[in-house]
Order: C-alpha cells, then sequence, then structure tokens
C-alpha cells in the first residue's frame, strides 16, 4: 500500500479522512475546555483563598 | 492531565490508526469505507460507557449522599456529550457512502441522538440551580431515568430492523470480524478509555475546585494546573 493509496482510500478518501480528522478535533477539544475549565476554578479559588487570608 | 493516562492513550491511537488505516485490509462489501469504524465505535461506546457512568455515580450519590459521586457524574456530562457528537457525525460520513443517506430516522440513530439530548438536558438542568445541592438531587434522577436509553441504543440493532449493521465484536459467539481487523479496533477502544480517564481527572478537579472553593482544606495538589 502506498502513500497515495492511503491517502485516495478507494475513492472514500474524503469520508475516512473526513472522520479521523473530526475525531481528533474533538479529542483535542475536549482536553482543552478540560484544561481551561481547571484553569478557570483554580483561579477562582486562589483568589477567594487570597481574599479570605487578607480578611483573617 | 494525567500523564499515566494521556500519554499512553496517544501512543495507542497513535498504533490503531496505522493498524486500521494501513495494515487491515479493505473490507470485502464496504471497501477502505469501513475504516471509519476505528473512529466511529470507539467513540460509541464510550458515549454508552460514560453515560454508564454518570449515572452509576449520580445513584452513588443520591443513595449514600456522596458529594464526589455527585461531582463525577457532573464531570463525566460534557466529555460524553462529545463522545456523542463524534458518534453521530462520524456515523453520518460513514452512512451517506454506505446507505446513501446523512440521516435516517432509524432506531440506532434516534436512540443515539436522544443520548445526546440527556446529556445536554442532564448539564442543562445542572445549570438551572444556584444551589449545588439541589442541582445533584434532579440530575441525577434525570441521569438515572435516562439510563434506560442505554439498552436500548445496544440492542436497538437487534431488536429492531435497523439500517444500522448488527454487532461484530460484542456477540456471545464468536466475533464477526476477522483478527487483522479486530485488533485495531480493540486497541482504539482502550486509548478511548484511557483517554476518557485523562480528561475526566482534570474535569473533576475543576468540578471539586468549584464546589470546595471556600473550604480550607485546598492545598497546592489541586491548586496545581
Amino acid at each position: 500500500m502506498n502513500l497515495k493509496d492511503v491517502l485516495d482510500m478507494g475513492d472514500y478518501g474524503a469520508y475516512v479522512w473526513s472522520c479521523y480528522g473530526l475525531t481528533l478535533a474533538m479529542l483535542v477539544l475536549n482536553v482543552w475546555l478540560a484544561k481551561r475549565s481547571l484553569a478557570e476554578q483554580v483561579l477562582h479559588a486562589r483568589r477567594r483563598q487570597q481574599m479570605n487570608s487578607e480578611q483573617s | 492531565m494525567r500523564p499515566w493516562l494521556f500519554w499512553p492513550a496517544v501512543i495507542l491511537m497513535i498504533v490503531a490508526a496505522v493498524g486500521g488505516l494501513v495494515l487491515a485490509p479493505e473490507d470485502y462489501q464496504q471497501k477502505d469505507a469501513f475504516r471509519i469504524i476505528y473512529v466511529h465505535v470507539p467513540s460509541a461506546s464510550l458515549s454508552l460507557m460514560v453515560y454508564t457512568v454518570m449515572a452509576v455515580a449520580a445513584g452513588v450519590g443520591v443513595i449514600w449522599r456522596i458529594k464526589l459521586a455527585h461531582a463525577v457524574a457532573a464531570a463525566c456530562a460534557p466529555i460524553g456529550a462529545w463522545f456523542t457528537v463524534a458518534t453521530l457525525v462520524t456515523g453520518s460520513i460513514y452512512g451517506k457512502p454506505m446507505w446513501g443517506t446523512w440521516w435516517e430516522w432509524d432506531p440506532r440513530l434516534t436512540s443515539e441522538l436522544i443520548l445526546l439530548f440527556l446529556y445536554l438536558g442532564y448539564m442543562a438542568l445542572r445549570a438551572s440551580f444556584d444551589d449545588t445541592q439541589r442541582a445533584d438531587r434532579a440530575s441525577a434522577i434525570l441521569a438515572i431515568v435516562g439510563v434506560v436509553n442505554v439498552p436500548i441504543v445496544k440492542y436497538s440493532v437487534v431488536w429492531w430492523n435497523s439500517l444500522h449493521q448488527g454487532p461484530s465484536i460484542s456477540k456471545l459467539a464468536a466475533p464477526s470480524i476477522e483478527g487483522s481487523m479486530l485488533w485495531p479496533l480493540l486497541v482504539m477502544m482502550l486509548a478511548f478509555m484511557l483517554y476518557f480517564g485523562a480528561v475526566l481527572c482534570d474535569r473533576l478537579r475543576a468540578e471539586i475546585l468549584r464546589r470546595e472553593r471556600n473550604a480550607s482544606w485546598l492545598n497546592g495538589d489541586l491548586m496545581k494546573v
């Protein structure tokens, strides 16, 4: 199987590669969203702790 | 991200993708289009598995009043919803060359769409409460009631005359798929499970921090990004 065959996928290339591309995009997006949500909560928690320590 | 879950998942995904795209022989009927199963089937399995984890966690949270179980359920929902979206999108792209249509109101497709609505409904219901405890209880009921849809999705192709093809690997008899085509699928499913674990850890930490942001026990480990 040469590179052209792999890319063409017997004329199903557009269907096969778009599925792999979209799935990869979903996997990357999920990681990014989880990281962003964690970073947001860490920031909130740090701020809150700082405020609490300043008050006490 | 837990590196001991995330990196093995990435490596196994690459191995399975090479196995599925290059090493596996083409299917005698579906030709090379069958290679879509290596992303479609793991996404679909995870969409059901994550929902089951979510419903069990919600059930544990309701019965034994464990806050952490509710946090697990809440952390599962967005991940499961994305797996369901991936299943529907890749399934639609798979359907066009195989069935001649992007969408059909078929039992398997419709029940998978309902699964997406259950995830979205669960998240919307949680978001509609300011009080976390009330959000936990109300959303848990929805998650538990909705779990009835999981076997419907799974067995829809057996119970009804579905356009969707029948099960290939989860049969009591021998799998109706050849070994050289089967191993990349199993490796990809394992990779997706590890990936789910890795993303769940981050989502769960975020959820715990959101709930306990005033707690005095929050320490350095939880606060690391």
